[in-house]
């Protein structure tokens, strides 16, 4: 399997959750809440591919790499900052990353550390509801098995930017609705209501800005 | 295989004892007082949406409802 060995040989650190679903919501939410509206596509030349192939390299450890030598060149204060990274299979087998990254990111310090191994792309996300559905188009692997992914884990995600989870305690529907409008009512907009087919979730209220859905700003290699 | 032994006097079911007042009184952890199911609520800081999980029957948590 081409991939991230680090993770395989340390399976104690695979603290993902086990469903692709659950793992889809934590980072939807983790974009969406860090405003990563950079949206990038890392990928690997042919050469690299081939030294990732016969074992050489580790993908994972090569963008670690580059975030580290990014880090570098930032000043104290800008060291620090949200990130997720997602390790996919395209079509044909190459592996390759997409990677989120906060709004106004010079990403010309990735592009030029990222050089040696491939090319990078970067667009931004204009609106709330394009970030949410970048969110969950980069999670569209999140479901494959094990051995269909590049890395045990489905993401990586910059530690101490973790959302913060707000639980309002065992209510009614008719009571969590009402709970819905008024922050949505907060902010004037509408909510709305949606289901879920999985066996742990109901569903739940959503109030995102309809206007924006026409303009989610889609990079190339999302639609 | 279920075999009869006899053991069994049809008198038992009438001196059989059952507290139906308590029986009546358990009711599932996801159904509240009024009878409405219950649905643990959260959400995430920032982020506009809140989630409905479902409630296991056997979560015996009362004080909470």
């Amino acid at each position: 399997m081409i991939g991230c060995k680090s993770v395989e040989r340390l399976p104690h650190l695979l603290k993902q959750p086990a469903t692709g679903a659950k793992a889809r919501m934590r980072e939807v939410v983790y974009t969406f809440t860090n405003l990563l509206t950079t949206a990038s596509y890392l990928s690997f030349s042919d050469d690299r591919l081939e030294q990732i192939e016969r074992g050489l390299i580790d993908p994972k450890k090569e963008f670690d790499l580059m975030i580290r030598r990014v880090r570098d060149t930032l000043p104290d204060v800008e060291r620090r900052f949200p990130y997720i990274l997602v390790p996919e299979y395209s079509k044909t087998r190459r592996i390759h990353f997409h990677l989120m990254l906060p709004k106004k990111f010079n990403f010309e310090k990735i592009e030029e550390n990222w050089e040696r191994n491939g090319l990078a792309q970067s667009v931004n996300i204009r609106s709330e509801i394009g970030l949410v559905k970048m969110g969950f188009y980069i999670a569209k692997d999140f479901d494959e098995p094990i051995f269909g992914r590049p890395c045990s884990r489905r993401f990586f995600a910059a530690s101490g930017f973790q959302p913060k989870r707000i639980d309002y305690g065992l209510m009614t529907v008719s009571q969590a609705e009402k709970l819905a409008q008024e922050q949505a009512s907060r902010v004037g907009l509408a909510v709305k209501e949606f289901v879920s087919n999985m066996p742990w979730l109901r569903g739940g209220y959503t109030w995102f800005d309809e206007s924006d859905f026409h303009e989610g700003g889609m990079p190339p290699w999302a639609t | 295989m279920w075999v009869p032994t006899g053991s069994f006097e049809p008198e038992e079911i009438e001196n059989l004892a059952l507290d139906e007042a308590s029986f009546l009184d358990v009711r599932p952890a996801n159904v509240n007082a009024d009878g409405q199911f219950v649905f643990r609520v959260s959400g995430y800081e920032g982020f506009p949406a809140l989630y409905l999980r479902r409630v296991s029957s056997r979560e015996q948590r009362f004080d909470r409802l």
